[in-house]
C-alpha cells in the first residue's frame, strides 16, 4: 500500500502551500506562493500597530458611552470561549455597561449551559435570551440541510438577526462580536478588513438564506420572527454599528481560551469533529455541522484547527494533515440525534449532501467518485488489525 | 546560597533564586535591582539590551512582591527574564533589530511572554537581536572578550545570561541562532523540538524552521522555562502523547546510548575543536551509565545545507517583501538573501520542503532504537574576532531542519581561553530525555550546577 502519511486526503485538490486549507473553502484565494489569506493575515498581524487600533477601539467605545443610553453596547454571547473573553475585555477592561444577548440554538450541551451561566455570574451583566420552539428548530434543521447543506440555518441566522432586533428594541446601537473574519475564515485579511454590517453582510457571512426562503409547507412565515433582520429604516434610524474586537486587538484565540479557562473557570470538553476541546463546546450538534462541511467541501473542523496549529508553529504540515484526516472523516455520533429530530434516513442525508458537494466542487477536482474513493481508502488504512 | 550580596544575586540561577523569593528571604525588588546594577556596570561595554526601562522592571518586581506576600505568586514569581526583541511585548517596543521598526509598539504580548507573565515572571527588558533575527549582527559584544562575536541572532539574550545581567532569557533558532551564541558566550542554550512552543505574536522568518528556545546557566532553569513556555494538555494531542510517553522520555535501567558525531561540517571545524570533541567523547566513556560510540550520518545529510538554504532564502524573500521594498533601511546581507530568495522558484521551494520532511524522517529512523543522544560540536571553535565576522560553517542548521531538540553544553575552552560548546541532541519530541541526560552529566560533574562564569571584568 502507498504510504500516505501526512498527505492531504484528496490529492487532486489544491491546498494552501503552508497550512491545510483546500481550495474548496468558501472565498479561498491563494497568492503567488500558493498561500491562503488566513496564513497571510497571520503574518500581517505582527506588522500591525495594535496600539493605534486599540485607540480607535477606545474612541468608538467612548463615543457610545457618552450617549448615556441604558446600555452602552450589546454583546452577543453563546457561552463559547469568545463570549467570556468579550465580556472580560468589555466590562473589566473598558468598563462598558453591556447587555448580553443570546440566541439559543436549543442544542446546548451541559458544558455549554454551565459556561453560559458561569460568565453571566462572573460578569454580573443583564441578559436576554431567545429560544425558538423545539418543533420549529427540528423542522428548520431539516429544511436547512436542503437549503444550505448544514443543519444549523436557524443558528447562523438567529445569532445575526436576534441581537440586531434587540438593538433596535432596546435602542442600543453598538454590537460587539469577537473574532475578526480575517482570522481563520480566509475571507478577508487584516489589511482588507470588512467593517460593514448591513442585511446582506449577515446573510452572506453566516445565514446564506433569508428567512422567506426557508418557508415551505411545514414552516410558515409568521414562525420566522426571530430570524428576520430589522428593516433598513430601523437600522439606519438608530445608526446600528457592529464591530469585531479582533479587528482592534491582537487575537490569539487559543491563548484567550486558556486565559478564560484558568482565570474565569470556563470549561473545555470533547467536541466531535476536531481534536481541540474548546470550539463549539456549547453545541451538541457541532459534529454534524462539521461533518456536513466535510461532505460538502472535503474538509471539516479538524482541518481548520490543524491549519491554525501549523501557523502557530505547533505542528508540521504533514502532522496537521494526519490529524485533520482523522477527525474530519469520522461519522459523528450526534448524527443519530440529527436524523431522529429531522426524520431523515442516513441514506437520504447522504444523498442531500452529495448534491451539495456536486455544486460546491463543480470543476474543483472533487468528483463523487474521487471523494468516496479517497475516504474509503483512508478509512481502510486506519483499521487496526 | 548563603551570602546574598547583590553580586551573588546577579550570579544566581533561577533555581537558586525562586526558593529565596518564595520564602521571602529576598524580595523580587532586590533581585531585579541587583540585575539592574549589574547591567548598569557592564552594559556600556557589552550592549546586550535594546530596550531597558528600570522603573518598569521594578514596578513589575513590586507587583511580584505583592503576590509573593499574599502567597498568590505563580511558579516563576519574581523571576526576571530577558526577552529577545522579536517577541511582542505590550509594555515595551518591539524593534526586531531593524530601523524600520524603531520604537514600534505592537501593543500585545507574544504567547510565550504571556505564559511567563501568568507564571509571575517579570520581563526585565528586550535583548539585542540580529536584524529580523537573520544575519546582520546587532551591537552586542562577547562578554568574555569585547572584540569577539557573541554569535547571532539571539546575541543579546546569550550575552546577558553569560554576563550575569539576567538568569534566563528567550531566544529563537532558524539555523543556529540559539546554539551558536550559547556556545560562544559559554551558557546553556536549548532549542526544543519543533512544534512544542507557540510562535504567536512574534516575528516569523521561516515557517518550517523558526523555533523558540531559552538560555540559562543551569539545566534545571532550562527545564523550568521550557515547562512554562511550551503547550500543555490534550488540545495538542501529538505533543501531549509523546511528552507523556515514558518510553520516549525515560531511559529505564539500561545505559544511555550516546553517539559522538563527526558531522557533515566536521572538516570546517578548527583542529583544536575536533580534538576537544573527541576528548569529550573519551571523557563520556568514563561516565557511569553511558555506552559511547562513534557516529557517521548517512550521505543524504550532506544535502541538508542546500535544502535549508533554499527554504530559508525563499521564505525570507516572501515574508520580508514589504521591508525589501523599502530597501534603504534593509542591511546589505538581508538584501542579498532576499534577492537570492526571489530567484528560487515556487517549485524549487516546494521540492526543498519535501526534502526537509524526508530528511527529518531519515534522522528519526536513524536515531530510533540506536541512539538516545548524539554529541556534536556546537560551533567549529571559539568566537571569532571582529563583530562583523561570519561564523564558521557548522551542523547547527541540520538539527533545526530536522526539528530535533538540541542543547548547548558549555564545556570547552579554545586557545584564547574563550568558551565554546558541545551540543547534544535527541529524537524529535524526546525533549525531556535530552534534559535528563544533561542532568546526568551534571550529576557526574561533566557540567557544573551553575555554569556562571567568573563575574564579568573585561
Ligand atoms: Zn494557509
Ligand atoms: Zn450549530
Amino acid at each position: 500500500m502507498i504510504n500516505t502519511y501526512g498527505q492531504p486526503l484528496f490529492p487532486d485538490i489544491k491546498y494552501c502551500a503552508r497550512c491545510c486549507m483546500p481550495e474548496t473553502n468558501e472565498g479561498m484565494q491563494f497568492d503567488e506562493m500558493g498561500i491562503c489569506q488566513a496564513c497571510q493575515s497571520s503574518e500581517q498581524k505582527i506588522r500591525i500597530n495594535w496600539v493605534e487600533r486599540e485607540k480607535e477601539l477606545r474612541k468608538i467605545l467612548d463615543y457610545y458611552k457618552s450617549l448615556n443610553n441604558e446600555y452602552d453596547c450589546i454583546i452577543p454571547i453563546s457561552g463559547g470561549k469568545d463570549s467570556t473573553f468579550q465580556l472580560h475585555v468589555l466590562t473589566k477592561v473598558y468598563g462598558m455597561r453591556a447587555l448580553a444577548v443570546t440566541f439559543s440554538h436549543t442544542w446546548f450541551t451541559e458544558t455549554g449551559k454551565y459556561n453560559l451561566q458561569n460568565c453571566l455570574e462572573k460578569f454580573d451583566v443583564d441578559h436576554v435570551m431567545f429560544s425558538p420552539s423545539r418543533s420549529l428548530v427540528n423542522r428548520l434543521a431539516r429544511q436547512s440541510l436542503f437549503k444550505i447543506g448544514d443543519a444549523c440555518w436557524h443558528c447562523h441566522s438567529g445569532v445575526g438577526a436576534f441581537p440586531m432586533q434587540t438593538a433596535v428594541r432596546y435602542k442600543i446601537p453598538l454590537l460587539i462580536w469577537g473574532e475578526s473574519i480575517a482570522e481563520a475564515s480566509g475571507r478577508a485579511t487584516h489589511r482588507n478588513p470588512v467593517r460593514k454590517f448591513d442585511r446582506d453582510y449577515f446573510t452572506q457571512v453566516s445565514a446564506k438564506r433569508y428567512p422567506e426562503e426557508m418557508v415551505n409547507s411545514e414552516i410558515s412565515l409568521r414562525e420566522m420572527s426571530a430570524f428576520k433582520l430589522p428593516s433598513v429604516e430601523d437600522i439606519e434610524a438608530l445608526g446600528v454599528t457592529g464591530i469585531h474586537l479582533g479587528d482592534f486587538i491582537f487575537w490569539d484565540d487559543e491563548r484567550q481560551m486558556e486565559f478564560v479557562r484558568d482565570v474565569y473557570g470556563w470549561k473545555e470538553d470533547k467536541v466531535e469533529g476536531t481534536y481541540k476541546n474548546y470550539k463549539s463546546v456549547e453545541c451538541r450538534m457541532a459534529g454534524v455541522h462539521d461533518y456536513t462541511k466535510f461532505l460538502k467541501r472535503g474538509f471539516g473542523r479538524g482541518t481548520d484547527h490543524a491549519s491554525q496549529d501549523v501557523r502557530a508553529g505547533l505542528l508540521t504540515r504533514e502532522e496537521a494533515f494526519e490529524l485533520a484526516k482523522k477527525t474530519d472523516t469520522e461519522r459523528p455520533p450526534a448524527l443519530d440525534y440529527y436524523l431522529s429530530i429531522t426524520g431523515f434516513t442516513e441514506v437520504e442525508f447522504n444523498a442531500v449532501m452529495r448534491e451539495h458537494r456536486a455544486k460546491v466542487t463543480a470543476g474543483g477536482g472533487l468528483t463523487d467518485a474521487a471523494f468516496n474513493e479517497a475516504v474509503q481508502a483512508y478509512r481502510a488504512s486506519q483499521v487496526k488489525p | 546560597m548563603n551570602a546574598r550580596t547583590p553580586m551573588d544575586l546577579a550570579a544566581a540561577t533561577a533555581t537558586e533564586l525562586l526558593p529565596l523569593l518564595k520564602s521571602r528571604a529576598v524580595s523580587a525588588r532586590e533581585v531585579t535591582q541587583a540585575l539592574l546594577d549589574s547591567i548598569a556596570r557592564n552594559e556600556s561595554k557589552i550592549h546586550a539590551w535594546t530596550y531597558l526601562d528600570p522603573e518598569l522592571a521594578l514596578r513589575q518586581a513590586d507587583e511580584a512582591d505583592r503576590h509573593l506576600a499574599a502567597g498568590t505568586g505563580g511558579k516563576l514569581c519574581g523571576l526576571p527574564v530577558g526577552v529577545k526583541d522579536i517577541f511582542n511585548t505590550s509594555d515595551m517596543p518591539t524593534q526586531m533589530g531593524s530601523p524600520i521598526f524603531k520604537d514600534f509598539t505592537p501593543g500585545n504580548d507574544a504567547r510565550v511572554v504571556h505564559y511567563l507573565r501568568m507564571a509571575g515572571a517579570t520581563m526585565l527588558g528586550k535583548t539585542v537581536t540580529a536584524e529580523f533575527a537573520v544575519h546582520a549582527p546587532g551591537p552586542t559584544c562577547n562578554p568574555h572578550h569585547l572584540s569577539y562575536i557573541p554569535g547571532t541572532s539571539s546575541s543579546g539574550s546569550a550575552a546577558g545570561v553569560a554576563a550575569h545581567m539576567v538568569p534566563v532569557a528567550l531566544g529563537t533558532q532558524t539555523a543556529g541562532s540559539i546554539i551558536r551564541p550559547a556556545s560562544y558566550c559559554g551558557v546553556i542554550g536549548f532549542k526544543p523540538s519543533f512544534g512544542l512552543v507557540p510562535r504567536t505574536a512574534m516575528l516569523k522568518t521561516t515557517d518550517t524552521l523558526d523555533t523558540v528556545g531559552v538560555f540559562a546557566r543551569n539545566v534545571d532553569d532550562v527545564a523550568l522555562m521550557f515547562d512554562t513556555i511550551r503547550v500543555h494538555g490534550i488540545d495538542f494531542p501529538i505533543a501531549h502523547e509523546v511528552l507523556n510517553d515514558p518510553a520516549r522520555q525515560q531511559i529505564g535501567d539500561r545505559p544511555w546510548r550516546v553517539g559522538v558525531l563527526r558531522g557533515p561540517r566536521w572538516d570546517d571545524a578548527e583542529p583544536y575543536a575536533q580534538q576537544a570533541l573527541l576528548d569529550f567523547g573519551r571523557r563520556l566513556r568514563e561516565v557511569p551509565g553511558l555506552e559511547v560510540s562513534d557516529v557517521v550520518l548517512p550521505d543524504s545529510f550532506n544535502q541538508a545545507h542546500a535544502i535549508h538554504g533554499t527554504i530559508y532564502d525563499r521564505a525570507l524573500a516572501y515574508y520580508f517583501k514589504e521591508e525589501f521594498a523599502a530597501h534603504t533601511l534593509v542591511s546589505p546581507v538581508m538584501y542579498d538573501i532576499v534577492t537570492r530568495g526571489n530567484d528560487v522558484s515556487v517549485a524549487q521551494y516546494q521540492e526543498a520542503l519535501k526534502r526537509q520532511t524526508a530528511l527529518a524522517h531519515e534522522l528519526d529512523d536513524f536515531l530510533n532504537g540506536q541512539y538516545d543522544i548524539i554529541v556534536d560540536l556546537s560551533t567549529g571553535g571559539e568566537a571569532l574576532q571582529g563583530l562583523e565576522s561570519v561564523d564558521r560553517p557548522d551542523n547547527c542548521l541540520i538539527w533545526t531542519l530536522c526539528g530535533v531538540p538540541t542543547l548547548n553544553l558549555p564545556v570547552f575552552k579554545g586557545p584564547l581561553d574563550l568558551p565554546f560548546g558541545a551540543q547534544i541532541f535527541s529524537r524529535r519530541y524526546n525533549d525531556y530525555l535530552l534534559l535528563d541526560f544533561a542532568r546526568h552529566l551534571q550529576a557526574n560533574g561533566i557540567i557544573g550546577a551553575n555554569t556562571a562564569l567568573p563575574p564579568f571584568t573585561a
